[in-house]
């Protein structure tokens, strides 16, 4: 029975998935599905209670550039209002409900933004969740029929979450549940995969009490099938496989909150069960600090086999707290993740503004200081960049260089703009655009200044353009993440976007120098040209660049004085 | 009967007398089809060719709440309204002028027109001192004071670079009952007016439109349109109503402007935006309107529905797989559901609201154009009947519009049932798809309540 099962989802499910190519860890794919096709890696469109916060759909949606390629919802918003019964009685789907046709969509257990767990006890049979109309109990037959009313591409299954700092007893017991709710789901997917067809456009009631337990597989048993011959098979396709579900792939969720050992071991359990089309890490965005996710994701997809990994896309929810998390995520090999920073950085007012591209010519640096001194001991003066931006191609392809001032990031001198905050009045007068170069809605047709003058007078129209345009910047960040992957050159390409955080100091032009204090205190900063870029020099980059200089103390400057730009 | 419909189409085709039109130095009207006292007209602003009757929606604080500069061309929208006061505020009309002016800085290519800061004497009384010099406001946001004289409104006006802007007039609230507070602001209004005239810089590229005022008192509105006519401007305003006064006062003033202003130039009544008093405004001869009312009532979950309105939040939307309305092709009724939106509005959620923004934007621009429509193509009354019926079922259509389809030349014969008995009361055949219009929305500010959303 297992074996058929196997047989049946596979060949009946729409939704697959392919490597198409690898580095080291990270890969690039193909996810097709009945409602488009998703280049992973990717993130997902947020949307709450099925739609995005502030772009419509589908004339805003489809003004993003570079395109949504796929959509995140949390199935705990449709437990009510709307629930599975209005959502069958519609009888379109999510697709159709929330206008989203073209888009594949992906149905997760929660909301990256918010935290629906942990606020009650949940049981063996049933998890918790706090949505928008109160404390929810769920369980994996309740969750699937909401699945089932959804109609998603993809899904995860029930899991039992756990915050961070669960003790190891509360995890062990997660993983207890959240196993056994993979099962009932198999068992269910595979009932709502193989059901007949509901009757549509009708307004006709159906048995709200779902297909559940093992007992209950196929046909006939569930009280919505064809005894009214309008569900009959007859619809030019096989019996099997017609069902709601039919065509959805079943994410596993991995469990095992902040605990590696825990988590290698859920994740073991889980393998390549029969059924099973994808993997989803849970337990992430939950109270751990950032740098301890690369950790733990490792532990789960580590005790994965390579060829249970193959055709099966891994989709991480809750870790995009910055650039960062995205890129150790793929590093370890997640192909799909939900985003919750784009919503973040759009309600505080902020415009992403980080370089997506090396500039050409960048090189992986040697140790640092090495490079310190080798650049101080040469001409002091760097030699201007060639100015790339008149040949770029147009749209998102950002080159992180840019030699005229208020023009982009310019990294050749230091700068790592990750964000702009359009709230400042620094930029009540620019007539720019958020990002110089970038080619979305928002930069094409509007001003920073306009934008900060939007936000100040708190009008919605301020969000509408930051969210198209910071939605635009992270799906562009991805596809030069792709490109570096199918060239081969991931690896290189982060330690690229980890220099700008901490670009070495760049040596001042010469220029006639204050006679030097007797005193073992460093020399105080020099006031350099006021430069239209601003870059703060941190605790961190004083320290270094002081212990570079040999320590206090040293009378000998060979090195450059640091620059207050 | 039939003669003078007769004579009324041999007026319309052109092969009677001409049809009204005025050239001013920059703007031009031109009615070219006219039914009754209703016309259809081309009004050529600086920056656009706008067609009347029209309806602007109003971007108070440089934008129509939600809706992109794009949005609102697909929804044919000719001319948006700027609100000088506001914009003075923040960021300031200076800021705007370095910008290259509010067309540049909000990026609208098609017309604009701002207010003068007068409205808000009625909506921040509160805050607002009146004296011969102009008004002093004491700031919403920042409680620094504000004085708006003529001609630091033109100077504004001119600054933020508008097609058309407005005199700055002395607004007396209608429900006042004050006759010499009245008395006072008519003749106040007129001197107001010519020194916003020598203020005003920009003539050749600026329409100043000058704004009736006279309260609900018949001779002062004939005296002050005599004295706005003998200024000869490009265009005329009715303002002083969208209070809390009566419709039968409301539309008998509306009557009388009309009447008395020149056929040629525009008429502006200012405040309106219920689709019933759109509709009624048109058929006594007026040509412009403006008001919150479409876009705010969106944003209380309130989408505008030829039956009248549908409040998403009500239950019984929670099963309506129908769109809002199911005679309008614009993007969210062709994808979105009642029962979709019903959870969502009033929710936080910006999307849902804009959503219902954009309906009700393109739900008033079709109004207006079906007007617009019916007039050229000679059936407006037939049109004006068919309006009626499907907001009225049960042909109980208020007096006060009955009356003044009377004083329009417009029978109402098949769309009525039995003399008026309600004045304001809507009947509604499922209370899910036929409400009541919404009551006077609630507001923070005491009176903008009442004013500018028409009762």
């Amino acid at each position: 029975m297992l074996v058929s099962l196997a047989a049946h989802s596979m060949a009946t499910t729409a939704t697959h998935f392919s490597v198409k190519a690898r580095d080291d860890k990270a890969r690039c794919g193909i996810l097709s599905t009945r409602n488009g096709v998703v280049e992973t890696p990717a993130v997902l469109l947020y949307t709450r209670r099925g739609g995005p916060l502030n772009l419509t759909s589908p004339d805003m949606l489809a003004a993003v550039t570079p395109p949504v390629q796929g959509v995140q919802l949390s199935a705990m918003q449709f437990l009510e209002n709307p629930d599975a019964s209005i959502l069958r009685e519609y009888g379109r789907g999510a697709h159709g409900f929330l206008c989203l046709e073209g888009f594949p969509v992906l149905a997760s257990n929660r909301d990256p933004t918010m935290y629906e767990y942990a606020m009650r006890p949940s049981t063996d049979k049933e998890v918790h969740v706090s949505i928008h109309s109160g404390g929810h109990m769920v369980s994996p037959e309740r969750y699937m029929e909401t699945m089932a009313a959804l109609k998603p591409d993809l899904f995860v299954s029930l899991c039992d979450e756990v915050p961070a700092d669960a003790t190891s007893k509360r995890v062990a017991t997660s993983i207890m549940r959240t196993a056994a709710w993979l099962d009932a789901c198999l068992q269910l997917h595979y009932t709502y995969q193989h059901q007949n067809r509901q009757a549509t456009g009708g307004g006709q009631e159906v048995d709200p009490q779902p297909c559940g337990g093992s007992s209950n597989k196929g046909n006939g048993a569930c009280g919505r099938s064809s005894a009214d011959g309008k569900g009959s098979a007859d619809n030019g396709s096989s019996s099997a496989g017609e069902g709601p579900l039919a065509g959805s792939l079943l994410l596993a969720a991995l469990a095992g909150g902040g605990l590696a050992m825990e988590r290698a071991r859920a994740a073991a359990a889980v393998a390549d069960k029969e059924g099973v089309g994808g993997y989803a890490l849970c337990g992430l965005g939950a109270g751990e600090a950032p740098e301890q996710r690369p950790a733990l994701i490792a532990a789960s997809l580590g005790a994965l086999s390579p060829i249970a990994l193959e055709r099966r896309p891994v989709f991480a929810s809750g870790l995009s707290a910055s650039p960062e998390d995205i890129l150790a995520a793929v590093a370890e090999g997640v192909d799909l993740m939900d985003c919750a920073f784009v919503a973040q950085v759009t309600a505080g007012g902020y415009a992403l503004t980080f370089p997506l591209r090396p500039h050409q010519g960048w090189r992986p640096p040697a140790a640092p200081d090495e490079e310190l001194i080798a650049e101080a001991d040469r001409a002091p003066v760097r030699e201007p960049q060639p100015q790339l931006d008149r040949a770029a191609p147009p749209s998102s392809s950002l080159f992180g260089l840019s030699a005229a001032p208020g023009l982009g990031p310019d990294t050749s001198i230091g700068a790592d703009d990750t964000k702009i905050n359009l709230w400042s009045t620094s930029y009540r007068l620019d007539k720019g655009p958020l990002l110089p170069g970038c080619g979305c809605f928002a930069c094409r047709r509007h001003s920073r200044a306009y934008v900060h003058h939007l936000l100040n007078t708190h009008e919605m129209l301020g969000d509408v353009l930051l969210e198209a345009h910071n939605t635009g910047h992270i799906n562009a960040f991805l596809q030069a993440i792709r490109e570096a992957i199918t060239e081969g050159r991931f690896e290189e390409y982060r330690q690229w976007f980890r220099s700008l955080r901490s670009a070495p100091l760049v040596p001042a032009p010469r220029r006639v120098v204050a006679k030097r204090r007797a005193s073992a205190e460093p020399s105080e900063p020099i006031e350099s040209e006021p430069g239209t870029v601003e870059v703060t020099m941190t605790g961190a980059m004083e320290v270094e660049a002081h212990v570079a200089r040999g320590g206090s103390g040293s009378r000998e400057q060979r090195r450059s004085k640091w620059v207050s730009v | 009967m039939f003669g003078r419909r007769f004579h009324r189409v041999i007026m319309a085709s052109g092969s009677g007398q001409a049809l009204p039109s005025s050239d001013s130095p920059a703007l031009k009207f031109k009615v070219v089809a006219v039914q009754g006292r209703a016309r259809s007209s081309r009004m050529t602003l600086p920056h656009f060719t706008a067609h009347t009757p029209m309806f602007m929606p109003v971007g108070t604080q440089g934008s129509v709440k939600g809706l992109t500069t794009l949005q609102l061309e697909e929804l044919n929208c000719h001319v948006i309204l700027g609100n000088t006061y506001h914009l003075e505020n923040r960021p300031g009309s200076g800021l705007v002028a370095e910008m290259g002016g509010l067309h540049d800085f909000i990026n609208w290519p098609r017309g604009m027109l701002t207010d003068s800061g007068g409205f808000q004497m009625v909506s921040l009384l509160h805050l607002a001192e009146i004296t011969e010099e102009g008004v002093t406001f004491q700031s919403p946001v920042d409680g620094s004071s504000m004085l708006l004289t003529p001609e630091q409104s033109i100077a504004v006006q001119n600054r933020l670079g508008a097609d058309i802007i407005m005199a700055l007039d002395d607004v007396v609230p209608t429900t006042a009952n004050d006759p010499a507070r009245f008395e006072e602001a008519t003749h106040r209004t007129t001197r107001w007016i010519d020194r916003c005239i020598a203020a005003h810089s920009r003539p050749l590229e600026q329409n100043l439109f000058g704004i009736v005022q006279g309260g609900l008192d018949p001779r002062l509105r004939e005296l002050s349109m005599q004295q706005l006519v003998a200024r000869d401007l490009p265009g005329y305003a009715i303002g002083g109503l969208a209070g809390g006064e009566s419709k039968d006062d409301f539309w008998r003033v509306v009557s009388q402007c009309t009447a008395g202003l020149p056929p040629g130039k525009p008429r502006y009544v200012m405040g309106i935006g219920y689709p019933l008093d759109i509709v009624v405004c048109s058929a006594l001869g007026a040509d412009m309107y403006d008001s919150v009312y479409p876009t705010r009532t969106a944003r209380f979950g309130v989408a505008l529905i030829p039956e009248g309105v549908l409040k998403l939040k009500n239950a019984a939307n929670a099963r309506d797989f129908r769109p809002l309305d199911p005679s309008c092709s614009c993007m969210v009724c062709r994808r979105y559901s009642r029962a979709y939106l019903h959870n969502v509005v009033t929710r936080g959620i910006s999307t849902a609201a804009i959503l219902v923004t954009y309906h009700n934007v393109a739900y008033t621009q079709r109004l207006t154009w079906e007007i617009r429509t019916a007039i050229e193509e000679q059936r407006f009354p037939e049109w004006v009947r068919s309006y009626l019926k499907t907001m009225f079922p049960k042909g109980d259509v208020p007096r006060w519009v009955r009356e003044a389809m009377a004083a329009s030349d417009i029978s109402l014969e098949d769309a009525v049932t039995g003399p008026g008995s309600g004045t304001t009361s809507r009947n509604t055949t499922n209370p899910a798809t036929a409400t009541p219009p919404a009551p006077v929305p609630t507001d923070p500010l005491p009176i903008s309540a009442a004013v500018r959303a028409s009762v």
